[in-house]
């Protein structure tokens, strides 16, 4: 039984956080509680809610006790019992443990319910804070952290805000400002027992009114930033968060709205307390959207892991792994590399040597692995993490065909690496020959010719003196203008000097001067490339033209084409003569020899021919710009 | 006054014996000697000399300085004459050195260098605005074609050989109009017949009009060394 030692495999130990920051994922390594924990906790949870409504059920200071306390109830144990469930299945995050804090935090506003003052004020001073985590989560979500610079804005702005406004409300004595529905008072509030600042009536008011409208402003505030979430989320991710954030939408926008009218229109009138309402069911019904994205998340990963399955038993392919993987998990960006123990590294499905972390970046990584080696790693949409376990099942039920997959990338790297080394030795070969003939002409040749002409003078000062020395020298000279040009067809053989001077289209003009058959080149600006890559060419086509020279017959004529396409450069030559039978002809060694040099530098080259219809030979190589010397 | 001729070759015992050949001619005065490009070209600017001889290959980039001294000096200083000493006898250098106009240029092969006469006229060439090419290079151009008789050039028209001495000189058919006091469309038609008589029709565009000038100085200029200067234009 092959065993997968993937990402969350590891996340037992506390060890990936390495391997987590690579992927571009938060490095999540808290481990999660025991089951005796969470139970515990859901009895002090039920416990807690139960008292909750008991406490408000029998409060004589707030309006509505019995709607109230039901709510109350419902909102305690709601965050208590979605923040078990969240705990449960995703330890690592904090989402879980925040809830919970969201439902203890809005326990202790029940303090409230108290018409002694002081626990009144403090049930009062509890709230405020429990809106600025409330207001926490709902950013915070799904990640458990907040995770751009505007959502960290916003909360700060409001923590600092709500702060500002209450610590003079608290010290000044009088009425706190208005909180919703959930904690407005039957008749007059118990009045603040500090009174130390003595503020009028007029600026208490003024203060309640900016500390409603700073809460509307962050709430319409937070509606902006989740929309704009919800727009860009992936679809795996848009799975898990649609229905929450549409409904913190909802509650969000009517609780920012109630803030507002209450903020202009007075506490008690009838819009506001709609709005109030409504803002708070939808406020307290919140935990159940997010378990409604948890389930989805689930029915996604589901969903995503039949396909892979029912894909994978038809297709087993290196190159349908991905689209099938990219396909099941809705993640068009998803990619797969492999895993060649031979270069210790991974390679693209076209055996292309790649560094993780350079395809990873932005990315989540699933490693493959099987029998404790790597076989592949899938770069995925980070969202798709949010599904517990759904890439490590998907990475599992793909272990067969990406083990298929990754010997064939193996294959593909050796045959890059031949092709490499291959390209490798005919530039070498290339330079050298190159630096051969230079030196011949250079060297050589001007020796040749330097001596060419001290004999010459030597044998116009012997002319009268010594006729027969003169005669000698004169038959020097005549053996060394042999030399030189003995020299030059030899240099020009080994390199021909004008492709590295004036580039491919006019060494092929130069010969076809005097090739023997008419030929006519056309050609694009193709600019110089890489001398092994314009000899290969040259040689192709000169081969082609003398081919034509000595057997498509008398009148044919030659027609060159050269020309780019994309990065490669397209070459044909063509003779309109008497062709042969394709079928029965086979390579010549010239022609076996063009094949290699162009497959060398990663071309390739057909010839096309039938009787009575000329030859054509026609190819493509890769066209690299020469470097500048 | 004799010819005052400034040497390029980056080879010492080339341009030592070159020098040596030429201190013997009295029509001739070498007034600088230079191993590179650079070097060359400052000593064109200082001395102003009737002629370049200049190796094709030099530093600094070892390829094919002759011909872009050639190219240059067509703009910067029309009147000097520019023969290239080459040891490479493929036509396309040679096709390289006519891109900018035949009129001023000689091509000659490095081996050819010791034979005075041959220097000598190469240089006189150039300085009366004359050009030469190597006769080794271009024998294998014309030689297929003078199985018959003659290249064809015999059969040309007197107006025939005007335009093909303006093509040779690196007219384009509009200069060729103008100075002929034709239309394009009739050049046109000259040309076509040139090409016609010398049994070019089917060879490529550019190099045809390269071939027909090879053709034309092989017999007019490189046989006997002459100067078609002039012989064409008005």
């Amino acid at each position: 039984m092959p065993a997968l030692v993937g990402r969350y495999e590891a996340a037992g130990d506390g060890g990936p956080a390495a391997r987590a920051a690579m992927a571009g994922v938060a490095a999540e390594s808290r481990s999660g509680p025991a089951t005796w924990q969470l139970v515990l906790l859901g009895m002090l949870g039920l416990l807690a809610s139960v008292a909750v409504s008991v406490i408000t059920a029998r409060s004589d200071v707030l309006a509505d006790p019995v709607a109230n306390a039901v709510l109350r109830a419902v909102a305690v144990g709601s965050w208590v019992f979605a923040g078990l469930v969240t705990w449960r299945s995703k330890p690592a995050s904090r989402l879980g443990p925040l809830f919970i804090l969201n439902g203890v935090a809005f326990s202790a506003t029940t303090l409230a319910a108290s018409s002694e003052p002081g626990l009144f004020t403090a049930g009062r001073v509890v709230w405020a804070f429990y809106i600025v985590v409330q207001l926490y989560v709902v950013l915070a979500f799904p990640e458990g952290r907040l995770p751009d610079r505007a959502s960290r804005a916003i909360v700060g702005i409001f923590a600092v805000g709500t702060a500002a406004l209450w610590t003079p409300l608290l010290l000044g004595g009088g009425q706190l400002p208005a909180g919703g529905a959930l904690v407005r008072c039957r008749g007059e509030c118990p009045t603040n027992p500090v009174d130390a600042l003595g503020l009028s009536s007029g600026a208490a008011d003024l203060l309640s009114q900016l500390a409603s409208t700073l809460l509307g402003l962050a709430v319409v505030a937070i509606a902006v930033v989740l929309a704009r979430r919800l727009r860009s989320a992936s679809p795996a991710s848009s799975m898990t968060l649609a229905p929450s954030l549409a409904w913190l939408c909802v509650a969000a926008l009517s609780f920012g709205a109630g803030a507002l009218v209450r903020a202009w229109a007075g506490d008690a009138t009838p819009g506001a307390l709609v709005f109030s309402w409504i803002g708070t069911v939808a406020a307290v019904l919140f935990p159940y959207a997010l378990l409604i994205g948890l389930v989805r998340g689930r029915l996604f990963s589901a969903a995503a892991l039949r396909e892979t399955l029912s894909e994978l038993t038809r297709h087993r392919d290196a190159a349908s792994v991905r689209d099938v993987l990219a396909r099941a998990l809705h993640d068009p960006t998803l990619g797969v590399v492999y895993w060649v123990p031979g270069v210790s590294s991974y390679v693209d499905a076209w055996g292309a040597r790649v560094e993780l972390d350079d395809v990873a970046a932005g990315r989540a990584v699933t490693e493959v692995s099987s029998r404790g080696r790597p076989v592949a790693a899938i770069l995925h949409d980070p969202a798709l993490d949010a599904a517990p376990g759904l890439m490590r099942s998907a990475g599992n039920a793909a272990l067969l065909a990406l083990e298929n997959a990754s010997f064939e990338a193996e294959l593909r790297a050796s045959i890059e690496e031949l092709r490499v080394s291959r390209a490798r030795i005919v530039a070498a070969g290339a330079a050298e020959r190159r630096r051969l003939e230079r030196e011949l002409h250079d060297s050589a040749q001007n020796r040749l010719v330097g001596l060419q002409i001290r004999l010459r003078l030597a044998q116009e000062r012997a002319d009268h003196s010594a006729p027969e020395f003169a005669a000698t020298l004169t038959s020097l000279g005549d053996q060394a203008e042999a030399a030189i040009e003995e020299l030059r067809r030899i240099a020009h053989g080994i390199s021909p000097s004008l492709l590295a001077t004036r580039g491919l289209v006019e060494a092929l003009r130069g010969e076809t001067v005097h090739s023997g058959v008419p030929v006519q080149i056309e050609a694009d600006e193709l600019g110089l490339s890489t001398p092994e890559v314009e000899t290969a060419v040259y040689l192709c086509c000169l081969e082609s033209i003398q081919n034509a020279a000595k057997h498509a017959g008398r009148g044919a004529r030659v027609t060159v084409r050269l020309r780019h396409e994309g990065d490669d450069l397209a070459f044909a030559v063509h003779d309109d003569g008497r062709g042969f039978d394709a079928r029965t002809v086979e390579d010549g060694a010239g022609l076996t020899g063009i094949r290699d040099r162009i497959a060398a530098v990663g071309g390739r080259v057909d010839v096309a021919s039938a009787p009575g219809r000329g030859v054509t030979v026609t190819g493509s190589v890769p066209w690299p710009p020469r470097a500048r010397a | 006054m004799a010819l005052r001729v400034a040497l390029a070759d980056d080879n010492l015992i080339v341009r030592e014996g070159i020098a040596q050949l030429l201190a013997d001619e009295p029509e001739i005065t070498v007034i600088a000697s230079c191993s590179d490009l650079d070097s060359l070209y400052h000593a064109i600017e200082e001395h102003e000399p009737d002629v370049v001889v200049t190796d094709i290959r030099m530093p600094p980039t070892n390829t094919d300085e002759g011909i872009r001294v050639a190219a240059r000096l067509r703009t910067t200083h029309p009147r000097v004459g520019v023969v290239v000493l080459s040891g490479y006898a493929h036509p396309g250098y040679v096709v390289a050195l006519l891109d900018s106009g035949s009129e001023g240029r000689a091509y000659l092969l490095k081996e050819r260098v010791h034979d005075r006469s041959q220097l000598r006229s190469a240089i006189e060439a150039v300085a009366a605005g004359g050009s030469m090419m190597d006769p080794k290079i271009i024998e294998p151009l014309v030689a297929p074609r003078r199985s018959g008789a003659r290249s064809g050039l015999a059969e040309l028209t007197p107006r025939e050989r005007e335009v093909l001495g303006l093509i040779a000189q690196g007219h384009s058919n509009a200069a060729i109009a103008d100075s002929l006091v034709l239309t394009k469309r009739a050049v046109e038609k000259h040309i076509n017949s040139i090409f016609i008589k010398l049994d070019l029709a089917g060879a490529e565009d550019v190099s045809k009009r390269v071939k027909a000038t090879l053709v034309f100085l092989s017999e007019t200029g490189a046989t006997d060394a002459s100067v078609m200067d002039g012989s064409a234009s008005p």
